[in-house]
């Protein structure tokens, strides 16, 4: 019996110190986290988290990076030499997709993107922030449309409606 | 009282650091980092093949790399050493594709489709011309160009791009 008590002792002790040193690890915190991973070339994980990434170059300047938009919604953003996004893929705040070539002032050029509810592909290609090229699926009917559209804003229709 | 004093203080000690390394443990491996920089990233399939691919290139551009395990299909996203944009839809060996770029002294939106190393279609807007006019222009098998809507410089000296 004496025994018996003895080994319950000592399991219970052990109990509410695990439980001290969980609740001391959540209280206490390691020093804070940024990892920079140029000093680990190949490091290897097999999950690897986190709410922003960064690429750079040799000469440390960012290249690519992966995150949340304004809009809260992901995406990845790709620069040119003067440090302009060129090139992003990503979703909209209303969850539709994009792909968009910038110029050098980062005005898109060219779009390619899901529209509406349906998500209805679309192709927009752009001169001077203005639309010159529009094709697509058109939300509701889902039939094929290409308008063109003059450098005057002049539109054309070459088939469909949109 | 089955434990003394002593060794209840040691047993609870014990348990204590244990619970607190585990917990730091689990923290760790499922911790989210705020920022992570690195130089280049791959992301590693099952086989250890590489299936993304975010790094800066040769050039001085900078791209996004996909790939299936066989290398028959090939997702590119990037910017050029000289800051044009691009988009890649290929097979593993480059000769059939769809591609997306912005291209010329006005920053053109272009649409390449290529088979077996021959481009059957192009269509974008007017890469010399100041009204941008937008063109489609598609390649019979044996080379015969056809413009369906307005024109467009094909000259292999790229001279209409500069």
């Amino acid at each position: 019996m004496e025994k018996l008590r003895s080994h319950l002792c000592v399991i219970g002790l052990s109990a509410v110190g695990m439980v001290l040193g969980h609740w001391l690890a959540a209280h206490l915190t390691w020093p804070a986290f940024r990892a920079e991973a140029q000093s680990a070339p190949t490091s290897r994980a097999s999950v690897l988290s986190t709410h922003a990434l960064e690429v750079v170059g040799a000469d440390g300047r960012r290249q690519i990076a992966m995150g949340t938009s304004g809009e809260g919604s992901p995406g990845i953003w790709i620069f040119d030499r003067n440090g302009k996004v060129r090139l992003s893929i990503g979703l909209y705040g209303d969850n539709n997709a994009s792909v968009v070539l910038n110029d050098e002032n980062e005005q898109a050029v060219q779009i390619f993107r899901t529209v509406g509810a349906a998500g209805a592909p679309v192709l927009v290609m752009k001169s001077q922030g203005r639309d010159r090229i529009v094709m697509g699926l058109e939300g509701t009917s889902q039939d094929p449309f290409l308008i063109l559209y003059g450098a005057d804003g002049a539109r054309q229709t070459v088939f469909g409606r949109h | 009282m089955a434990v003394k004093g002593k060794v209840a203080a040691t047993i609870v000690s014990v348990a204590l650091v244990a619970g607190f390394l585990v917990a730091k443990g689990h923290e760790v491996n499922r911790s989210v980092h705020p920022l992570l920089r690195a130089r280049e990233v791959r992301i590693t399939g099952a086989d250890g093949s590489v299936g993304v691919w975010l790094r800066e290139t040769a050039e001085g551009g900078s791209g996004i790399w996909m790939a299936n395990s066989r290398r028959t299909a090939i997702v590119e996203a990037g910017v050029h050493g000289n800051g044009f944009p691009f988009l890649l839809v290929s097979d593993g060996a480059v000769r059939n594709f769809g591609l997306g770029r912005v291209d010329g002294v006005r920053a053109s939106p272009i649409l390449v489709f290529r088979t077996d190393d021959v481009v059957r279609m192009v269509f974008g807007l007017g890469m010399i011309e100041p009204q941008q006019a937008p063109f489609l222009v598609q390649y019979t098998a044996d080379g015969q160009k056809h413009d369906v809507i307005g024109r467009y410089c094909d000259r292999p000296d790229r001279v209409c791009v500069r």
